[in-house]
């Protein structure tokens, strides 16, 4: 599902060089839940955005979907983000002026597609029910817990139906108990739809969750004892 | 991407955003109304003075032969005329019912046989010889103040007051001018003065300067149509008081085919003209420098309110909408609250125009619309002027958050959250 080759990427903060990523191979397979974990500043979150097409390597291949996506547009790349990948943010990243249905509607009008209104209403409910924010379906961002912020992000990321679901830190702002049941919902989705879910944490715990993990430091992976 | 949604963002994020969008849309309020405001004192400075002039000398379109600055009334013309009004313009005014008027005009200068000298510098004048009596019914604001119109007086005279007044004229005097002959010789010819004559209202300028902005004398056409051995009826000017647009282009079109001399009735004084002519190009000014300040203002509002959303358009282009997309949800934002506010301040202007039909005194300053009431001015083109230049400037205000939409990355802006 996702082949990465030698994948480099450096920023520059003021007049110093940070070597985010520093030449990583990685292959995700179709229907994986991975777990990388690392310290702050490991390179987990520029990995992540390399993966989701919002940043590009400075050297290196990636394939998505047995396509390579180094060469393409910012349109070309909307386009893949849109209709292959979800997103779910540390800090939700809903839209504030949207309800949660609403929310969870945008990426379809994203996609674009001809999606009817009864087909959108169907699966929009269904996601509302599996991450269970039945009640809450005409409440703003601004009237919901963190947990169900984070259950909607997760929803939307969902409702296109994404090959790739690519959550950054998920859990950073919630509760432990609710970090818990954030990663089982995903794990449930990973499971039901068969969706490749790859997540970024700092807490060990949540692993348990995972099929494989992996660890990053100053921007190569560490060896790891195996899969949870 | 559908409308709904772009709808639906946009308006919410206006009531999200009260403040920045309650500053454009008073921006878009105040830029609108000065707009209106501005075309009406231009349009009223014009049309004010153009009634003024069309019920006290000119009619409100005059066509005559004489070409270059001959149309203006202050500086006449001194030469026989070499041609008269051609027959197609009279047939079209005959043949359209159009009210109008046969004139011979001829410049004069004032003499003094008993000094046997030209009274005075400012001595020149227009002479119109007409059918007096059938023009006064559309010289709507001229008045004999003294004597009458004589009609079985042959050299019979009606006087401009200011002209009686300057060279110490009585009625029963005889007055005398000179003009160059068709051989460039002078030749002299006097009228008997039978009545005196001023404007009923408005104000020409002539009490506050020493110049006569109507320097006329009304005598018979057939006097001056044997002094210039005009036969058949042929005149040297047409003074047509109808109105309508159709009318104008038709006359004017006649006019340019035979390379006469059209005007409209406030274009017979070059002050007059000039006033008009600044007011208009101040008016211009004026609206630039709204636009300007709306621009700039609007564009730094514009890019305030984008960086107060840097974080949720970053979210809308990271899950795939394309910047397009964005920027057609700023774009109808714009469009909602400009709408709204244009709506208002247009619908207050036409309120103040319906409260006040009678006009408001602009008391001394009054003079720039010859000291007749300021009307506003409710015509659609006086609209479409100022909601074309604030959807205009609108559409420039959003050059630039357009382009940070389309530059933007959205990481740069997650980063910057997570700092």
């Amino acid at each position: 599902m996702i082949r990465i080759k030698n994948v480099t990427k450096k920023y520059y903060l003021g007049k110093s060089e940070i070597h985010a990523l520093r030449g990583i191979d990685i292959e995700i397979n179709e229907g994986e839940m991975l777990c990388i974990m690392g310290p702050s500043g490991s390179g987990k979150s520029t990995l992540l955005n390399i993966i989701g097409c919002l940043d590009k390597p400075d050297s290196g291949e990636v394939m998505i979907a047995n396509r390579s996506i180094c060469g393409l547009g910012r349109n070309e790349l909307a386009k893949i983000r849109a209709n292959m990948i979800g997103f779910i943010f540390q800090s939700f990243n809903l839209v504030p002026v949207l309800n949660v249905y609403e929310n969870i509607e945008l990426p379809l009008y994203c996609m674009g597609g001809s999606c009817s209104r009864k087909e959108k209403d169907l699966k929009i409910s269904k996601l509302i029910e599996e991450v269970g924010l039945k009640e809450y379906l005409r409440h703003r961002p601004d009237e919901l817990s963190g947990g169900q912020r984070q259950r909607v992000a997760i929803a939307r990321a969902l409702v296109t139906s994404p090959k790739i679901v690519l959550a950054d830190e998920p859990t950073a702002n919630l509760d432990s108990v609710t970090a818990d049941s954030i990663v089982s919902l995903m794990k449930t989705l990973n499971t039901e739809e068969k969706v490749t879910f790859v997540f970024s944490t700092h807490d060990p715990s949540l692993s348990k969750h995972t099929t494989s993990l992996c660890r990053l430091r100053d921007g190569v992976f560490e060896p790891v004892g195996g899969a949870a | 991407m559908s409308g709904k949604i772009t709808f639906v963002i946009a308006q919410r994020n206006i009531r999200k955003h009260p403040g920045k969008n309650f500053l454009v849309g008073i921006m878009v309020f105040l830029s609108t109304m000065i707009f209106l405001f501005t075309a009406s004192v231009v349009h009223n400075s014009r049309v004010c003075w153009r009634d003024f002039f069309s019920g006290t000398t000119t009619g409100y379109l005059n066509v005559g032969v004489v070409g270059g600055n001959g149309k203006d009334m202050t500086s006449p013309e001194f030469r026989f005329p070499e041609r008269v009004i051609p027959d197609e313009l009279t047939g079209y005014l005959d043949k359209n019912n159009i009210a109008y008027s046969k004139r011979i005009r001829l410049g004069g200068i004032k003499y003094n046989f008993e000094a046997q000298k030209f009274d005075g510098d400012d001595n020149t004048f227009d002479i119109i010889g007409c059918d007096f009596e059938k023009e006064a019914a559309n010289l709507t604001n001229l008045r004999i103040t003294a004597g009458e119109y004589d009609p079985d007086s042959y050299q019979g005279a009606v006087v401009w007051k200011k002209i009686m007044k300057r060279y110490n004229l009585r009625i029963g005097d005889e007055i005398s001018f000179f003009i160059n002959d068709s051989e460039g010789s002078p030749m002299p010819y006097s009228f008997l003065i039978t009545g005196v004559c001023e404007n009923i209202s408005g104000n020409n300028l002539e009490v506050e300067s020493d110049s006569i902005s109507n320097p006329v004398i009304f005598v018979k056409y057939s006097f001056l149509a044997d002094k210039l051995g005009l036969e058949n009826g042929s005149y040297t000017e047409a003074a047509i008081w109808d109105r309508s647009e159709k009318v104008t282009a038709d006359v004017r079109s006649i006019a340019k085919k035979h390379s006469l001399e059209f005007f409209f009735a406030d274009e017979a004084y070059v002050l007059i003209t000039s006033i008009t002519g600044f007011i208009g190009f101040l008016g211009g000014f004026v609206a630039l420098m709204i636009m300007l300040i709306f621009v700039v203002t609007t564009t730094n509002l514009n890019t305030m309110g984008f960086i107060d959303r840097q974080k949720e358009i970053a979210t809308m282009l990271a899950i795939g909408s394309r910047p397009s997309w964005i920027i057609s949800i700023l774009m109808c934002e714009m469009i909602l609250f400009c709408v709204t506010a244009l709506i208002l301040s247009a619908g207050l202007y036409s309120a103040f125009a319906l409260l006040a039909p009678q006009g408001i005194s602009f008391g001394e300053l009054g003079i720039i619309f010859s000291d007749r009431n300021f009307r506003f001015t409710t015509k659609p083109a006086d609209y479409i002027m100022p909601a074309a230049s604030v959807i205009g400037a609108m559409t420039i205000s959003l050059l630039y958050p357009s382009l940070l939409t389309c530059k933007m990355n959205p990481v740069e802006i997650f980063k910057e959250g997570n700092l």
